[in-house]
């Protein structure tokens, strides 16, 4: 008995205690909050092109009658009981174990991406300092890029079970996207880790936090890469303009066409999840984590619990505020052509980084003033506009396309005369 | 440890929940499947061959081309963390690397293989620049004897 409590305590030291508590919490928090960002992003799509939007659900749900309509809150719960009460049918020709696994892939990997994320910063324990996330794991910044990859196969495995040729052209788009944008967002990743000279995430959000003239947000310093890094997170959750693995028009519902009921909802959730986790990732690495105004230094590295809890505070209001912009690109943007798409990361993103880490690397060598990153992407922003048309350009692809011998190209004519 | 502890944790956590809403719409939800609900949706038109057909060579060569990157993306990162500390060191072993991705990305932009829209100069679809027959004839000459003999034919019937 003795044996098995002191085993239990050295096990459950209070960083786990903090670890699982962090889980519990924003785990709940995330699952909570994605259902209300689904009626956000309504009310959002609502007041983008205006109209009113879902103002009738209250909290009644049909057992009380309640005079206030509660904005339409309520519409988030009903929408989560109505997907899990109905029918869930599986289709018979779909391969049935991949057709469940690829639900579980999608929302998994979405799930445990953000473990890294240092929602609360350090904390004082005793003499002992825990970290406010959910997992303190040695590799930090590249743990979330190596689960983001495995999320392309929810899309893969979904889109062969279902035996659908929407789902399967709509897999293969999302997969070539997916893979495609991967590329720069990790070079952005790896820019950072450069800059830094640390992959852990708090470590990264302490430098920037640090205050004065040398040590701020690196969105100051990186503005190029700050823009870069959106897109590609814009473009691995497949939010619109990058949407193509679910455009309406061709391929019905892409991806996701042959699934119903809960197991659609669970691809649902891990889009949205994805863009929670871009989101703090992007706050992370660019607005400084928990640091509430670059250059103050305003808050303390490591403190109590008051402290965390407002650290906690200023990282979600970031990321509320990227998911708002996320919503408001995607309903004011229309959707890219699936070559335009592949031209944007091949042919501007990723040269941009490779030359971006060059001078990032020859910075840091020279160990010169971080202001001198800022210099480096003006430098790469213009220097890209009058050099990009240089480029070999590939044949174009928006000119007309003749059928040799039709009424608008008439050959046989040039051929008599020939 | 700690970190692994908390990582499975974690991830326990995560698919408890998926199997949890997984399994437990299984009680309350209907099952009524029908012939037509059953058959693939396209559209309610009647599916016409297998899908899994053999898909655009163009995704493989995105996929292969992710995968030379990432590999090489993913060997630099340690070199990223050491690189403040070692400068020379790392300049010495990080530059073939760096070099080399630099390189072949040039090498894949010059070839071509970069372009998404490639093919359509060469498919039946045969289009040309200045919509000229010499053009055509540059690049395929049969076309040329085709449009000839097809020409012949109209006159020899006429």
């Amino acid at each position: 008995m003795q044996d098995i409590i002191s085993c239990l305590q050295s096990i459950a030291t209070p960083q786990l205690i903090a670890h699982v508590i962090v889980i519990m919490v924003i785990a709940n928090l995330m699952l909570g909050g994605c259902a209300y960002l689904i009626l956000l992003e309504r009310k959002v799509a609502a007041w983008t092109q205006d109209r009113i939007g879902p103002n009738r659900v209250n909290f009644s749900f049909g057992l009380v009658s309640l005079k206030s309509k509660h904005f339409g809150l309520g519409q988030a719960l009903v929408d989560g009981v109505k997907l899990l009460v109905k029918e869930d049918y599986d289709p018979p020709q779909v391969d049935k174990i991949l057709f469940y696994l690829a639900p579980v892939f999608a929302v998994g990997t979405a799930l445990v991406g953000w473990a890294i994320i240092p929602w609360g910063g350090l904390m004082q324990w005793g003499d002992q300092t825990l970290v406010i996330a959910a997992a303190d794991i040695n590799i930090g910044i590249i743990y979330p890029l190596a689960i983001g990859s495995l999320a392309v196969y929810g899309v893969v495995v979904g889109g062969y079970a279902s035996t659908n040729k929407y789902s399967f052209l709509g897999a293969l788009r999302a997969t070539a996207q997916m893979l495609s944008y991967e590329i720069p967002m990790s070079l952005c990743v790896l820019i950072i880790i450069l800059m830094s000279g640390t992959p852990r995430a708090e470590d990264i959000a302490v430098l920037q936090a640090a205050g004065g003239l040398h040590h701020s947000w690196n969105i100051l310093f990186q503005p190029l890469l700050a823009v870069i890094f959106f897109t590609c997170v814009l473009a691995e959750c497949n939010r619109a303009p990058f949407d193509l693995a679910e455009s309406e028009q061709e391929l019905v519902g892409g991806y996701h066409t042959e699934y119903s009921s809960m197991k659609w909802a669970l691809f649902f959730l891990g889009e949205y999840m994805h863009m929670i986790t871009g989101s703090a990732m992007f706050a992370l690495l660019f607005l400084g984590g928990w640091d509430l105004l670059p250059f103050l230094g305003a808050l303390p590295a490591v403190g109590g619990i008051g402290l965390v809890l407002l650290k906690f505070a200023i990282f979600a209001g970031k990321v509320f505020f990227l998911l708002f912009v996320m919503m408001w690109i995607r309903w004011s943007l229309p959707r890219f052509r699936f070559d335009q798409l592949m031209r944007l990361a091949w042919r501007s993103l990723i040269p941009m980084t490779l030359i971006l880490l060059l001078a990032s690397g020859v910075i840091v060598y020279l160990r010169l003033s971080p202001w001198y990153f800022l210099l480096a992407n003006i430098a790469v922003f213009v220097g890209g506009l009058f050099v990009g048309p240089l480029l070999p350009q590939g044949p174009p692809v928006n000119r007309r396309v003749p059928l040799a011998g039709s009424r608008f190209s008439p050959l046989v004519e040039v051929a008599a005369k020939g | 440890m700690e970190q692994l502890l908390s990582l499975s944790i974690f991830l326990a956590f995560g698919l408890g929940f998926v199997f949890f809403s997984l399994i437990v719409g299984r009680l309350v939800r209907p099952s009524l499947p029908g012939r037509e609900k059953n058959s693939v949706y396209e559209c309610g038109e009647p599916t016409i061959g297998s899908s899994w057909v053999q898909f655009d060579l163009r995704f493989y060569i995105v996929a292969l081309f992710y995968l030379v990157f990432d590999v090489e993306v993913a060997l630099i990162y340690p070199w990223a963390v050491i690189f403040r500390d070692f400068p020379t060191e790392a300049v010495i072993l990080g530059a073939p690397f760096v070099g080399l991705i630099i390189v072949g990305f040039a090498y894949e932009w010059q070839t071509g293989s970069l372009d998404w829209v490639r093919s359509a100069v060469n498919t039946s679809l045969r289009a040309t620049r200045d919509n000229s027959m010499a053009h055509l004839a540059r690049r395929d000459p049969e076309i040329l004897q085709d449009q000839r003999a097809r020409a012949g034919a109209d006159t020899g019937q006429s």
